[in-house]
């Protein structure tokens, strides 16, 4: 369960999920639960991989650091 | 040499792997590409952060490298303890011209060398005691040290020693923080996790010291300066630019910087990143923590300056977006000038780089506002992220090679023919003796700063003198030289 940060890119409003360990800076295209309530589930980013986050109560502000398992 | 092909620059890395091993070849392999500007995510095309090859000469640092050489050393009222054998610490000193102002050995300390200099009792029996007693020795003999910062040694981490415990308890003793950083060389596969571990000892032993301490004055314009190193003056050449844009620049980490400075950042409006390999990850605590912003900008030739001035700007209000024009305005003749005068003595000039955390990629468009052009480029330490911000600055069929080897580096040399090659002093006299031009691109050869408009100026006149010296046609010896001649001579009149 890789810690990862999920923030949202300024220029772009795009989110972006970042893994520190693996070097890993990518575009979240969907998100499962997409708010307003519950957010969180499943990721899916732009180069096809999936990540699991515990659904939150409602959209967290970002950037916000969470534990996430790759799926 | 005309410029290269994609097939050509293939043909070139593939001959350059055939003296590796079945093995080595594969893993080299890997680290070497041509520049595609329509690949997204470097990670398709190079990959990077890996462990070195048994045998082959890297020209990698170690953890301990990044975090007291880079991140730590410079923060100048701080002393920082190279904790372990004399040596690492030693051969380092000073070597990376992070300038500051202050009095050395009184209340600044940066090319001093603390060391608590390990012999073989301290590993048999342990260093705590030996650490505890330095730190007591430092404080008496440098009362105006603002702080301590432990830098572990290969040995400490080998050995087992707590240097927490002994932290905790001076930082009590003597009233002031003690840092243990746990950087030990064999950490990670370069100097990079030296960085993040750095970056990590800063967040937890420092970071929050201020936290629902309100009584900075704070202004709408607060900025800091991360990741600029003042390397021969790069972050002043930095600041001046955004003081006079209106923005008050409240820290620099960690070029000049104090530990107030750093204690104070919390504070700021927005971090401007320059070198975002070292200093990315504390940025991103603070965007987290404390809702700061931060942004990459880069300082290198105009074209760059202007456009990160304006971005910088586009984060604050009117005033500040007509400052930036301002600046910009202001120094429009000036680098005209240096443009003219430089750009007709070194147009079309093809460079290869081989350098560090954001240079790679920074300096490329100061090259290219004179005229020049980048063709080859590479990190010794970078990781996936870095190499996908290199991409779209590289032309295409350009190479880039990730952690180069001393072999892979001359070989590509002796192909690609460049006119000027920037990397590192390990590399500067085997390529000046092949007969080629180098600057050194780390410790700007003795020269800077080359941040800023004046640092463009500067930079200017040092790739001229470089380039244009006339001893590169000297090269060879005068009667190697007539030998040549003869030789052709004969050739011709057979
Ligand atoms: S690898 Fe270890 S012994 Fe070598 S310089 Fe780094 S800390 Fe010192």
């Amino acid at each position: 369960m890789p810690k990862v940060m999920l923030r949202r890119d300024r220029d772009t409003g795009a989110m972006t999920l970042y893994v520190a360990k693996q070097d890993l800076e990518e575009n979240v295209v969907a998100v499962q639960h997409a708010g307003p309530a519950p957010w969180g589930g499943e990721l899916q980013l732009a180069d096809g991989s999936k990540y699991f986050i515990e659904p939150m109560e409602s959209e967290p502000s970002f950037p916000i650091t969470v534990r996430a398992k790759r799926i | 040499m005309s410029v290269m092909t994609r097939e050509e620059t293939e043909a070139l890395i593939e001959e350059v792997l055939q003296v590796y091993p079945e093995e080595a070849r594969k893993e080299r392999a890997k680290h070497l590409a041509i520049n595609d500007q329509s690949v997204e995510q470097s990670k398709k095309c190079i990959t990077s952060n890996k462990k070195s090859l048994p045998g082959v000469m890297t020209i990698r640092g170690c953890a301990y490298a990044g975090s007291k050489g880079v991140v730590w050393g410079p923060i100048k009222d701080m002393i920082h303890i190279s904790h372990g054998p004399v040596g690492c610490g030693q051969y380092s000193r000073a070597g990376r011209r992070n300038y500051y102002i202050g009095t050395t050995g009184v209340n600044t300390f940066v090319t001093m060398n603390f060391t608590t200099d390990f012999q073989e009792k301290d590993i048999v029996f342990g260093g705590d005691k030996k650490l505890d007693k330095t730190i007591e020795e430092i404080n008496t003999l440098f009362p105006l040290n603002k702080g301590v910062s432990i830098q572990s040694e290969c040995p400490i981490g080998l050995i087992g020693d707590d240097i927490e415990a002994v932290a905790k308890k001076k930082k009590e003793e003597i009233g002031k923080p003690v840092v243990p950083v746990r950087c030990e060389g064999f950490r990670g596969v370069s100097q990079s996790l030296g960085h993040h571990i750095a970056n990590d000892s800063i967040r937890d032993w420092v970071l929050g010291a201020r936290d629902g301490d309100e009584s900075f004055s704070t202004t709408p314009y607060d900025v800091s300066i991360i990741g600029d190193y003042n390397i021969g003056g790069d972050a002043w050449a930095s600041r001046t630019l955004l003081e006079e844009m209106g923005l008050r620049v409240v820290a620099q980490w960690s070029g000049d910087g104090t530990l107030s400075e750093i204690e104070l950042t919390p504070k700021v409006k927005l971090n401007l990143v320059h070198c975002y390999r070292s200093m990315n990850y504390i940025s991103r605590h603070m965007e987290e923590k404390y809702g700061i912003p931060w942004m990459e900008y880069n300082f290198f030739g105009p074209t760059k300056i202007a456009e990160s001035l304006r971005k910088i700007a586009s984060f604050f209000d009117d005033k500040i977006k007509e400052g930036a024009e301002r600046v910009i305005a202001r120094y429009q003749a000036e680098t005209d000038a240096v443009i003219a005068k430089y750009k007709p003595r070194l147009q079309g000039k093809r460079v290869m780089l081989f350098i560090g955390g954001l240079r790679p990629r920074h300096t490329i468009g100061a090259y290219e506002d004179l005229g020049m052009e980048v063709v080859g480029t590479g990190y010794e330490f970078g990781h996936n992220d870095d190499y996908d911000r290199t991409i779209p600055e590289m032309g295409n069929a350009t190479l880039l090679y990730d952690d180069v080897t001393g072999y892979e580096f001359e070989e590509f040399v002796k192909a690609i023919k460049p006119d000027l090659i920037g990397s590192g002093i390990k590399e500067k006299y085997i390529f000046q003796k092949m007969g080629i031009p180098f600057r050194q691109m780390h410790s700007w050869d003795y020269s800077g700063p080359y941040h800023g408009y004046d640092g463009f100026a500067i930079f200017a006149r040092d790739m001229d003198m470089t380039l244009n010296n006339p001893c590169w046609g000297s090269i060879t010896a005068p009667w190697k030289k007539a030998t040549a001649e003869q030789q052709e001579q004969v050739v011709a009149s057979a």
